[in-house]
């Protein structure tokens, strides 16, 4: 089975001059972690997910330094803060431009090997050779193919 | 195995050594200026260049690393490694910040006083890595702006860190290469430096603590950190300060025993190491063992090995002595002109390059002067006022200290740049100002 099989191929996606609180929106109403941010031509231009803007809310000094863990301290409001900041922002200043990006033809094994190592997010991106974005998988994706796959035989 | 045999080294198409070793020397000095490459890269390419260019063998250049300040450099850096997994370097800093009831100014005196004496006693750059994220979430809570606090907690390791032979690499090379021991550092450095320190905060107050206030609810914020959460291993605490407090005591005692300090810090390093994995099972001692070792410093440790053979290849063609008799001949051989000319070019050029290849260098030039001065014992003030305006002058400039790119790489990710200029204007004064007392000091006590 290649990656064309088993791809969504209906997907949600962002510009990115979109406002972060534009796209959390976006998110929220399709019940999405994870958009995919294109230009006009659907050129794949990175991702936008939930954990990718929280991970800018929290301040880089915490998260990059010598504090292992900040159980001592109390909540500062810095997160509102920053929060507020960020939603005013448009989300190509906090993409992440180095997405997961893999082919149509690529096999069910090598998706998974792909995104078990990639280990950022569970999605992989569906793209032509000039970056044209086809579809998307999820990890839930492949587990649910597989289940399907499984009951098939079963039943047979 | 092979009998080596002794052999002079001969140069590559009969060049002359001098020119050889000097080009290396100020070619790769030149492009660890640039900080294109990693230094450690370029100066074991410098050093491969010395020996292949047939300027020293490779007996000699072996013979030419200092290893006492390798091992010294080394211990330390596996006693820190264990050490700042306890959480007490953050528990120190909430303490004393709790200490002052949020006032920030009284933060910033405390924050640098801790800063201060850490960085006396373990190396700057692990300090400030510890010390400044505090600082960045405590002066968030506060609702102040954090320049200031950077600002001081870099004067303050620098100063701290000329305190004693431990505090900075440069005093390490110093004390290895002049046999001089932690209680001379002590005895000598450490008067000099609370008074520059107490100097530097009466200056940082005129230039910043009019502006630092925060409201009273931002004050019961930082009374509300709860330092003892920062405490994570209790038992290693224990055994990390058993064996820090034993390796400082052994320092201050291993000349009456002839021991030197490497000997102390790879001994505490291994016991330590020891003590950190005891009781558990062969797989989780490897594990933790392997964890120690991977966190050391290792580019830190051979961009010294590649430094030492660069320098003993420039030595070698005698051009240092050559240099050392010119600063003599330029001070008239007045000794105290010599000693005034070494701090204040120490001073400038560590204000501007980084001061350990600086230190590796001058290190033969001092040894040079012996002779004209009457030997080993005459030149100590000499090595203090290249100890002093070393570590001092890492204070005049943004590039002028390891630690001080540290600090500053946090205040970038935190939002708030400390700018090149910004800072050098603040900086550059409160250097001179520090170099001033201490050559006062110097004069007073060595010279006068």
């Amino acid at each position: 089975m290649i990656a064309e099989h088993f791809m969504v191929t209906k997907v949600v996606t962002a510009q990115a001059k979109e406002l972060t609180s534009h796209v959390l929106d976006k998110m929220h109403h399709h019940k999405l972690r994870m958009l995919p941010v294109v230009d006009e031509e659907n050129h794949v231009l990175g991702i936008i997910s939930s954990f990718n803007i929280m991970q800018c809310i929290v301040p880089d000094y915490l998260v990059n330094g010598d504090l292992n863990q900040i159980s001592y301290a109390p909540d500062l409001g810095i997160l509102r803060e920053r929060y507020k900041k960020i939603v005013d922002c448009p989300i190509q200043k906090i993409m992440d431009t180095a997405p997961l990006f893999v082919n149509k033809n690529e096999s069910l094994l090598s998706v998974s090997a792909a995104l078990s190592a990639y280990g950022k997010h569970e999605y992989a991106l569906v793209v032509d050779d000039e970056k044209h974005l086809q579809g998307i998988i999820s990890a839930g994706d492949i587990l649910g193919r597989l289940k399907l796959k499984a009951s098939e035989k079963n039943n047979a | 195995m092979h009998n080596s045999v002794a052999h002079e080294a001969s140069v590559i198409f009969d060049l002359d050594p001098t020119w050889v070793a000097v080009s290396i020397l100020l070619v790769v000095y030149g492009v660890i200026m640039a900080e294109k490459f990693n230094r450690a890269v370029l100066s074991l390419m410098g050093a491969g260049l010395m020996i292949l260019c047939g300027v020293i063998t490779q007996q000699q250049a072996v013979a030419g690393i200092d290893f006492n300040t390798i091992g010294l450099l080394t211990g330390m850096m596996v006693i820190v490694t264990i050490s700042q997994k306890t959480g007490m370097f953050q528990y120190v800093a909430i303490k004393a910040a709790k200490f002052v009831k949020g006032n920030p100014w009284g933060i910033l005196v405390m924050l640098s006083l801790v800063t201060a004496v850490f960085s006396a006693f373990l190396d700057n750059v692990t300090t400030v890595l510890l010390i400044a994220p505090v600082t960045l979430l405590i002066t968030d809570a506060l609702g102040v702006r954090p320049y200031p606090y950077l600002f001081a907690q870099i004067f303050a390791s620098n100063i701290g860190g000329a305190s004693t032979l431990i505090g900075d690499p440069p005093n390490i090379m110093i004390g290895s290469a002049a046999s001089l021991s932690f209680t001379d550092f002590l005895f000598n450095l450490a008067p000099i430096t609370p008074i520059i320190f107490l100097l530097t905060l009466g200056f940082i107050w005129l230039m910043f603590g009019r502006d630092l206030t925060a409201t009273d609810e931002k004050k019961a914020l930082i009374m509300q950190f709860n330092e003892n959460e920062a405490l994570k291993d209790i038992p290693l605490l224990k055994k990390s300060l058993f064996v820090l407090f034993a390796v400082i005591g052994g320092f201050s005692v291993a000349h009456t025993f002839h021991l030197e300090p490497a000997t102390i810090a790879m001994f505490g390093a291994a016991f330590l190491l020891l003590l950190q994995t005891f009781g558990q099972s062969v797989h989780d001692k490897d594990h933790a063992y392997e964890g120690v070792m991977a966190e050391v410093e290792w580019t830190t440790i051979f961009f010294f090995v590649g430094l030492f053979i660069i320098v003993t290849g420039v030595e070698h063609t005698g051009v240092i002595a050559m240099l050392g008799q010119k600063t003599i001949e330029l001070t008239n051989g007045d000794f105290n002109a010599t000693v005034g000319a070494i701090l204040w070019v120490s001073a400038i050029a560590s204000a501007l390059i980084d001061n350990i290849p600086f230190v590796a260098t001058m290190i033969p030039l001092v040894h040079s002067m012996a002779d004209t001065f009457g030997g080993a014992e005459a030149i100590v003030p000499i090595w203090w006022a290249l100890a002093l305006g070393a570590c001092l002058g890492g204070n005049g400039s943004l590039i002028g200290a390891s630690a001080n790119l540290i600090v500053a790489g946090f205040a970038q990710r935190a939002g708030h740049p400390i700018y090149f200029l910004q800072f050098m204007k603040h900086a550059f004064l409160l250097m001179i100002m520090s170099i001033g007392i201490s050559h006062a000091y110097l004069y007073l006590r060595y010279l006068s």
